[in-house]
Parts: structure tokens; sequence; C-alpha cells
């Protein structure tokens, strides 16, 4: 019997990958022997994180590229099947951020941008992965939800509503494409470190809040990309997971057990 | 980790009910990853099979008795367990009475009813308690079968309902409470094609193909080792360590509600 | 289901919050039979329910059950609970949640009536040092579900009221609980009393205009836990 969670030489697609949790969840992959497909929108921190994908020698394919940019999401898939022939899962992890804002003060276009690079950068990456997917007859896509967005966390709301949406499409999605052999599943992670002050006395408030919020949970601390979060998102990616879809799984130590 | 990674190398898990079914399917999962496996059946005629197969792949496993709603079957096994293996890390409550035809919660008999009293909650209770102290010491975690049927609720086998959702609310507070002793508590619920659901299926396809299948994306019923083993071998193992107090449905995608 | 003045309801529990919800619905124009016992057998509950009935003029609008088993409001330590504590805490009291709903469901279908359980919301978030009681709370709640949706085509709706814990654990644990599952403060300042808060909620249940709500949870606790 194969080993189930094994992804030596999958050909995996990240986006937002240069970063925060996107970036664990590339480094966990490049351990496992995946083969990558890297985007950010930053050629600085692209060209980075590809020259470290290069010293741990794994295959790799890094794109600049905004969510926003459907037709360059199909370009990417395009490519990524020529080069590699074959896509096997998606983390459409990229998602722009917007900082605490009251719902009053939010405006149109704080919110058309946290839409356009999360549900419909979500779906636009979904879109350009599929026919690959459904002609394999296999194929495994993970979207990113967040803790936040399933408690409503105030002063979040665009971000609230664009994880939430994610929801709602992978669900869709699990349904549609499910026929095809295609599992959607989303990870609502907690892991704010790359958030949170870098120097807690610079920032004592702030600090003290980041620290708050683990106390109460069961595992009382701060998801660590590598090895909280990505080890979570690869079953999703791999044949372990094979008879979940539509599912939403936590990644937050326990913070939020949903009913 | 590498390509040929064993996720419970050397870790010892006892799978209740294991005789068949979805507990069959977790302990060669199970073992199949590198894990000890204690085979706890209500009748040794099923249980010692499925420890000879593990063995016979190269496995280790050992067969107890095991009356789940017994206190000392229950005790009996772990001790067994940390007797033969030298440890516990893992306790997979799965075992169930026999949940019974399709009945309003009027006409559902005592016996039924005191069915699932016995082996979902009695039995979570000893299996937890008994695991307690072992999993304390090893950082190792408990997982109960549960059901969809334990978050929406039946009309046609209320008792199923009930008992399937008390164990989500036990195993919350238990990830709570014992939360800082390291223990992860979760629980999956799974849709598979146990002895039981084949004769559901021979004796009414039309349940099978048309409820069943037509509502589940992936158009198939699960296979035990193939499709709900490898979840439990994700949450009996560090792959999981950031996730507790959860349900993972396991189920082709048909139940997503919630 | 009927107006509000003379509406026949039996509320069963022990607790403060038992006698609130009763208060609370009296307030409102109820009949009231606050079944307070503790029932060992389901032919106890049967004729405590009948003889309910009789006193309420011969019939019951709406069943509203909170009775839980003592040792479930005490904090406990759950690697040290004893056999015998967890059957006869636990385990009991989902027995007689049980036969309240097989012993409610005659009556009610004679009024196409109400039933309704009060649960505290750690059952769906989990509650450390309650394990008994949120393992109750979710059984009971998930059971209504079932309920709702068998008795649809009868006119009887059973419906689940999650409110906050400290109305079974009181205010110290109570506060504790809701911390570890929200960092949030209740939108309403408060997490509820039973008379004022509580009750015209249930009475809101029996009414009318709730006839086509069943199987459901309402999640009233002042705006603290909005996990559903």
């Amino acid at each position: 019997m194969s080993n189930d969670i094994d992804l030596d030489g999958h050909v995996i697609i990240v986006t937002g990958a240069s970063k925060g949790i996107g970036l664990g969840i590339t480094r966990h992959l490049a351990d496992l022997g995946a083969r990558l497909v890297v985007t950010a929108r930053k050629p600085e921190a692209l060209e980075a994180l590809s020259a470290e994908l290069d010293g741990r020698g794994t295959p790799h394919l890094a794109r600049q590229l905004n969510t926003t940019d459907r037709d360059g999401a199909v370009a990417l898939a395009v490519d990524v099947h020529a080069q590699f022939g074959r896509i096997d899962g998606l983390v459409a992890n990229a998602q722009t951020f917007l900082s605490v804002t009251p719902l009053e003060e939010i405006t149109e276009r704080n919110m058309d941008l946290l839409l356009d690079t999360g549900p419909k950068g979500t779906l636009w990456g979904m879109q350009s992965v599929l026919p690959y997917m459904r002609e394999q007859g296999r194929g495994r896509i993970v979207t990113m939800g967040s803790n936040a967005g399933i408690n409503g966390a105030a002063g979040y709301g665009p971000y609230v509503a664009s994880k939430e949406a994610i929801r709602g499409i992978t669900r869709v999605a699990a349904r549609e494409w499910g026929p095809y052999g295609v599992t959607v599943n989303c990870v609502c992670p907690v892991s704010v470190a790359h958030r949170a002050p870098a120097n807690p006395e610079d920032d004592p408030v702030r600090a003290a809040v980041f620290a708050e919020t683990f106390k109460s949970q069961p595992i009382s601390r701060d998801g660590d990309a590598v090895h909280d979060i990505a080890p979570i998102v690869a079953f999703l990616l791999s044949d372990a997971s094979q008879y979940m879809t539509g599912q939403t799984l936590m990644a937050d130590g326990g913070a939020i057990m949903r009913p | 980790m590498a390509t040929d990674a064993r996720l419970l190398e050397g870790k010892t898990v006892i799978v209740t009910g294991a005789g068949g079914g979805v507990g069959m399917g977790i302990a060669l999962a199970c073992a199949e990853h590198g894990a000890n496996v204690v085979i706890a059946a209500r009748r040794t005629e099923t249980g010692d099979p499925v420890a000879a197969e593990i063995e016979r792949r190269g496995g280790r496993a050992l067969s107890v008795r095991c009356d789940v709603a017994s206190y000392d079957d229950v005790h009996a096994a772990v001790d067994a367990a940390v007797a033969t293996f030298g440890a516990l890390d893992v306790m997979v409550h799965n075992a169930l009475a026999p949940v019974g035809p399709p009945t309003g919660i009027e006409d559902v008999p005592d016996e039924t009813f005191r069915g699932m009293v016995g082996t979902a909650l009695r039995a979570s209770y000893l299996c937890a308690t008994a695991a307690h102290p072992h999993l304390r010491a090893n950082g190792g975690s408990l997982i109960l079968l549960s059901s969809a049927a334990g978050i929406e609720g039946s009309p046609y086998i209320p008792a199923y309902g009930l008992v399937k959702a008390a164990q989500r609310g036990l195993a919350k507070s238990l990830a709570r409470e014992w939360g800082p002793d390291g223990i992860r508590v979760n629980c999956i619920g799974p849709v598979a094609m146990t002895p039981a659901v084949e004769e559901v299926a021979k004796t009414s396809p039309v349940f099978t193909e048309g409820l069943l299948l037509n509502r589940t994306p992936l158009r198939r019923i699960g296979d035990p080792e193939a499709d709900i083993g490898p979840v439990a071998v994700f949450l009996a193992s560090d792959l999981s360590r950031y996730m507790t107090g959860q349900t993972l449905i396991v189920d082709g995608g048909g139940f997503l509600a919630f | 289901m009927t107006t509000r003045a003379g509406r026949r309801v039996v509320v069963t529990g022990d607790s403060t919050l038992a006698e609130g919800v009763a208060a609370g619905l009296r307030e409102l124009g109820a009949l009231v039979v606050l079944l307070d016992a503790a029932y060992e057998t389901e032919d106890d509950v049967r004729a405590a329910m009948e003889a309910a009935g009789d006193a309420l003029g011969g019939g019951i609008d709406q069943v509203v059950h909170t009775w839980v088993e003592a040792a479930l409001l005490d904090a406990q330590v759950f690697a040290e609970l004893s056999e015998e504590t967890w059957a006869v805490a636990c385990e009991h009291t989902l027995e007689v949640a049980w036969w309240t709903a097989r012993q409610a469901s005659p009556a009610l279908r004679e009024t196409q009536g109400s039933l309704v359980f009060l649960v505290p919301t750690i059952g769906m978030a989990g509650g450390a040092g309650y394990a008994m009681l949120a393992a109750v709370a979710e059984g009971v709640r998930v059971l209504a579900k079932g309920c709702g949706r068998q008795w649809g085509a009868t006119g009887v709706t059973c419906n689940t009221v999650a409110v906050a814990p400290h109305h079974w654990t009181g205010d110290a644990a109570g506060a504790e609980l809701t911390r570890n599952i929200t960092l949030s403060v209740p939108a309403f300042g408060g997490q509820g009393d039973a008379a004022d808060d509580l009750a015209p909620l249930v009475a809101l249940l029996a009414d009318d205009d709730a006839h086509f709500l069943t199987a459901a949870t309402m999640v009233a606790d002042g705006g603290t836990w909005m996990g559903l």
C-alpha cells in the first residue's frame, strides 16, 4: 500500500507563497518533495523565495502574479502543465489584508480590494486548474479561510466577508467538481506571528492582546506556519483525505470548535 | 518528513470495535503507518483475525476481548496495551451497539436506547478515563467516532443522533480540559460501507443509489481502510498537532451544512 | 397553538433558571406547572406529565425542559470522575430528557404544541471542567433536531434555546467558561436573566407565529458566543 500522505513529486501551486502562511506551506511542501509553483505579487519577494527553493533543490516555477489577474492564472496553469505534465494540487492562499477598520468606515475600495483578491482570486485560480484535474480524474484544492472569519472578528469586516465567501465557494466547488475526482476543502488557520509586534516592548498593548488571544485556547500558542498549519494543508493535498470534500478544517489550536 | 514516512511509527493505538467495519479499517491503516495496534472487539472471533492480518502484513497487533461498556474490560485493554507495547499513545473509540431499524422516538425499544448509552456514552467515559494517564504521559490523543447525525440529528434513529452529539460535546470539553496536559481530542464522522450499511444497501438500493450516492459529490460510499483509516491516522499523528476539539466529516461531501 | 393568556405550560427543573423561566412565563399570562422532581423511571415522567396536564385543565401547550442532575452544576476534574457519578449525573440527565420528549409527545400532539430544551452554549463550544454538562447539552440539542424533523407532520415543534452557562454553573464558573469560548464581551452587556430575557423567547416559540420554526437552535446569551 502506497503511503497515502506521500506528496513526493506532486505538482502543487501555492499562491501568495512569499510570506506568512503561504511561505510556511511552501517550505513544508518542499520538505515533502513536491514540485512547486509559487506566486507572489512582489518580484523581490518572489526572487528571494525562488533562491531559497533553489538552495533546497526543489523543482519549481516562480511566477509574479496578482490573484486578481484571471488571464494570468489561466496562462500560469498552461505553463505549469507544459513544464510538469500535470497539476496535482492548488493552495489558493493569496489574499490582501486590511488592517483594523470599523465597518462604518469601510469604503467601496476596501471591499473591492478584499473581495477581488480573496474569493474572486481564489475562484480564478480554481478555474485555471480544473480542466487539468478533471482530465486526470484527480485533483486537490485547498482554499484558505480564517479563524477570524468564523468568529466575525470586529474590525475585520472586508477580510471576514472575503474568508466566508471563500468557504461558500469551497462548498459549491466540492459539490460540482466531486464527480470529477476533485476534492475542495478549506483550512481556517490562526497564525499571526508575522503580524504581531516584532518587539513586544515597542508595543506592549498590542503584544498583550496577542498573548491574551492564545491563553484561552486548548493549544495555547500561535500557529507555526510550517509545523502547525502546513501539515494540515498537506493532508488535504494527499490521498489520505480522498474521501473528504467541502469541509472546513480549523487550524487554530482548538480556539474555535464549530457546532 | 521523508517519502516513506510512517506517521505512527512506534506508537501504540487501541481501537474499539475493530473486528470489522470502520474500526477494522482504522486499525489496518494505523498498522500500515507503523503503529502497534490493540484490537478491542466484543468477540475474539472477530478481533483475532484482524490482529492476525496486521501481523501477516508485517505489523504488530494484539487482540483483546472488550465489552466497551465494562469498566473491567476497558481497563484491561489499556493495561494489556501498556504491558505488551510499553505505552499507550492513541485511544480510538469506535464500537457501537446496533442502532436498530428506523423508528420514531416514541417507539424506540428500551434495549436500543440502553445500547446507545452503554456503547457510546459509558464507553466514551471509560475509554477516556482509562487512557488518560497514558495519553498524558506521551502527549497522546483520543479519537471518538461520531457522525453527521450527531450534528444534524435524526428522525429515524433518534437515540443514535443523541449519543453521537453527546460524544461531540464531551470531546470538545475534554479538548479544552486536557489541552494543557498535551492531549488532543477529536471526532470523526464517517460514511463507509460496513456490514451494517451493506445490509441496508442490499435491501434498499433506492436508499443507496438514490439518496446516498446522488447526495455524495464523490459518488461512492467510503471504504473503511482506504477512506476512513487515513483520516484517523492523520488525527492520531503529529500532522494534526494544532487541531483539537474538531469533528472531521469523512463522507464524500454529502453533509456540508455546518 | 394558543394565545398567550391562559397558555398551559410545563417547565421542568429545580433551579433558579427553571423558576425564573416559570415566573417570566406566568407574567406573560401562562399557567405554569413546575416539575422540579428528579425522576427515576420513565413511568415517573409519564405520571408527572399526565398529572401536570390535569392540573392545567386538561391539556399542555408547551413543555420547557431545563432539568439536569445536580452534580452537573459543579466543576469536575474529568479524569477523577467516578463511573457512578458519570452514570447518575450525565447518563441519567440525558435519559430524563429522552423520556420527557417521549412523554410530552402525546399531549403536545393534541394541541400542536411546542417542546423547548434549554441548554448551555458550552454544548456547542466545549467547557473545561464541565464535560458532563456539555455532553448533555449537545445530546439534548441534537435530540431536539431529530424530534423537530420527526414531528413536523403533526404540527408539534421542537426547538432548543442555547443560553449562557452561568444559568447552570453560577456566575464565577460561567464567566470563566464564557471567557474561554469568546474574547468578546456580550453585545448587550449581560448574559441574560431567566424571567426577563429568556421567558419571552420561550413564549415566542409557542406562539402561532412560530409554527414554522422547528429543529432550530436559538442562541440567546446577549450576543456573547457567535459560533453557530
